[in-house]
């Protein structure tokens, strides 16, 4: 174990702790069904009733799946607590599908899938996926990921930070001193039908980071369940998203799952996850749906501004020293103590004041293909882009030096003004690590069927925004320095960039006057 | 123009495609033949190619999802294009074709452009010739 690996483990332990406090679960007598819009209705086991009851997973009912979303989409409140609830259910059906094709799954494997499912959002710091643009924005807790993401590539390179803090909740031995010695003893093997001590925590907790264990190839698509290129955190998170901001998207995704089955890599021990050719279309459903709820909801301009509020917001609170409920904002464990009610509720913070009110980032311009003028402008922002998206840790302070350089032309708050990149989406791994399977003896990838990627090239080229935000009130100042303030950098914004970020006619008139 | 003095990783993907197309007069590069050549030389090059993991599918292809957003982020800019048939190639777009080699040099020197030219020799090495296309 390297020495950050290390840190983490060690500094996880008290966090998790302080989170389970002293929650004792109680012997619970019957399996229980819960009810839900997305689907309909799933069972649940005793012994997941605990853990489900416990803070671990109660802290994410407030902790909204689409952050601040809400304000645009406003029946998108739903959170990760229902979220990872369906990601069990849609385990389950995954399972039954599977063993029904007669994949033999063995009894622990199962629940341990399952529990997999039940804990993989426990890492998810308040507003979902916008702490952890947070935890890059600080230049500590960037430095700390960064480092553990360098110390070991294999488990944790690619792994988005909240699937890290995850793996370490479930890995701790805390959490194995709360389910070994506070839920075992509850159960015995006959009234459960299988030994629960012999689930292995860290099986779960390297299947909510996608892996498996090194030793067993043939686990490698139990792991695929829950992370992996169509696992159940995707159709969870695609259908209830999409049906909570009232988005019309429909993914068949019975036939997916009666198409699902397991095939061996030639060459290989592994076993991974296949779809018979009648579930592609499923597949290219769950991609095409991805792509609408990401231009449609997830880069939505006014979420985009919401989540540099936040960014914001957070600047404010370091700036000032200021603790919420009593925590320090200095490490990412210090996240997980919080859900979104804890930041709602900080009093003397104008950012608070003002989303309660939906006052908002206002649109400056938006910056895309169309917007750019002639093929130097294009090749003069792919530079600036390149070099501020160069590494994960260094983006948020290049791109503050923009906002800085702004700032000071336009005499405001450097809080005032934003240029939001939005994280480019990715579908490759559905497309090349899903295995469709055409008889017997022939596999191939999902891309070999149906090349997504024409779809990823027109969204990259048509729908791909990054956005220039400030404050409505000296709007129309920062519109003209924006305009002049990338002209001096050879990338030439065209009236669209302003007309798409719905300026008025008078004030574009004013920026590009008729000679 | 922008001054830099230090080549960002995605300009450096680019470039290399970019040289490599041109030393074989070929424009457009099979995708999954270009992820498993970058797997290759950024495993024998590690720290050319920082923050590049590759998955440990043992699939087709290799994948990595910093190298699927720096294409998906080229592509928003025109510097390359998705091809038929089926989609399945990469186009580096004619404006970088012609221009790369003045490029590098203006931006970032000679010593920078030699060493992607060696970087860019090994890559086209690890593109078979039946996964090149005009």
């Amino acid at each position: 174990m390297g020495a950050i690996e290390d840190q983490f483990r060690k500094e996880i332990e008290t966090v998790v702790d302080n989170i389970l406090d002293d929650y004792k679960p109680e012997h619970i007598r019957e399996n229980k069904v819960i009810r839900d819009a997305i689907y309909n209705f799933g069972l649940f086991y005793k012994h997941e009733l605990n853990i489900i009851d416990s803070p671990l997973l109660q802290r994410l009912r407030g902790i909204f799946q689409t952050a601040l979303a809400l304000y645009t989409y406003p029946s998108s409140c739903h959170s990760r607590f229902e979220h990872s609830l369906g990601c069990v259910v849609f385990a389950e059906r995954m399972l039954t599908s599977l063993s029904k094709r007669d994949v033999p799954i063995d009894t622990i494997h199962y629940h341990e899938v399952r529990l997999a499912a039940l804990l993989h959002d426990c890492g998810h710091g308040p507003f979902s996926h916008a702490s952890e643009e947070i935890y890059w924005a600080s230049p500590e807790i960037a430095e700390l990921f960064w480092q553990l993401k360098n110390e070991n590539k294999f488990l944790f390179g690619d792994a988005k930070l909240h699937e890290i803090l995850g793996y370490f909740i479930i890995t701790s031995k805390r959490f194995e001193k709360f389910f070994k010695q506070d839920v075992v003893p509850l159960y015995t093997s006959k009234e459960l039908g299988f030994e629960l001590s012999n689930l292995n925590l860290e099986h779960i907790g390297l299947f909510v980071l996608g892996k498996h264990p090194a030793d067993l190839p043939a686990m490698k698509y139990l792991a695929q369940i829950i992370n992996g290129p169509f696992d159940v955190d995707k159709i969870d998170y695609i259908i209830r998203d999409g049906y909570f901001s009232g988005l019309q998207l429909k993914i068949d995704i019975e036939t997916l799952f009666l198409a699902l089955g397991t095939t061996i890599l030639p060459g290989t021990l592994e076993k991974v996850l296949c779809v018979d050719l009648s579930g592609a279309i499923a597949l290219e459903q769950l991609l095409f749906c991805k792509t609408l709820l990401i231009s449609s909801l997830y880069h939505h301009q006014k979420v985009r501004a919401s989540i540099c509020g936040l960014l914001s917001l957070y600047e404010q609170l370091i700036i000032e020293s200021k603790t919420i409920n009593g925590f320090e904002l200095k490490s990412p464990f210090d996240f997980l103590k919080l859900d979104d009610y804890d930041i709602f509720s900080i009093r003397d913070i104008k950012f608070i004041k003002d989303i309660k009110n939906r006052i908002l980032l206002k649109r400056v311009a938006v910056i895309n293909y169309n917007s750019l003028d002639g093929d130097d402008s294009k090749i003069n922002f792919r530079k600036l882009q390149e070099n501020i998206e160069d590494s994960e840790k260094s983006k948020y302070a290049k791109s503050k030096i923009i906002r800085e350089e702004l700032a000071n032309l336009s005499h405001c708050n450097i809080s005032d003004v934003f240029i939001d990149f939005p994280e480019q989406p990715t579908f490759g791994s559905t497309g090349q690590e899903s295995m469709i399977r055409i008889s017997e003896e022939t596999y191939v990838p999902l891309d070999n069927i149906h090349p997504s990627r024409g779809w990823v090239s027109a969204y990259a080229e048509y729908r791909y925004n990054v956005f220039v935000f400030c404050k409505s009130q000296n709007i129309n100042e920062i519109c003209k320095i924006t305009k002049e303030y990338f002209d001096k950098k050879g990338i030439k914004l065209n009236k669209r960039a302003f007309e798409f970020a719905k300026k008025d006619k008078d004030l574009i008139r004013s920026l590009y006057p008729i000679v | 123009m922008i001054a830099q003095s230090e080549i960002s990783i995605g300009e450096k993907i680019l470039a290399i495609m970019a040289l490599a197309t041109k030393e074989v007069d070929k424009k457009k590069l099979s995708y999954d033949a270009v992820f498993s050549a970058f797997k290759k030389i950024a495993e024998s090059n590690p720290d050319e190619f920082p923050e590049i993991y590759f998955s440990d599918f043992v699939g087709k292809a290799p994948y990595s999802k910093k190298l699927e957003k720096i294409l998906f982020r080229l592509g928003s800019w025109g510097g390359i294009s998705i091809e038929n048939p089926y989609f399945r190639y990469l186009k580096v777009t004619d404006r970088v074709f012609n221009s790369i080699e003045d490029d590098i040099l203006k931006s970032y020197g000679k010593d920078t452009f030699t060493k992607l030219k060696q970087l860019s020799d090994r890559f086209i090495e690890e593109i078979p010739s039946d996964k090149r296309e005009n």
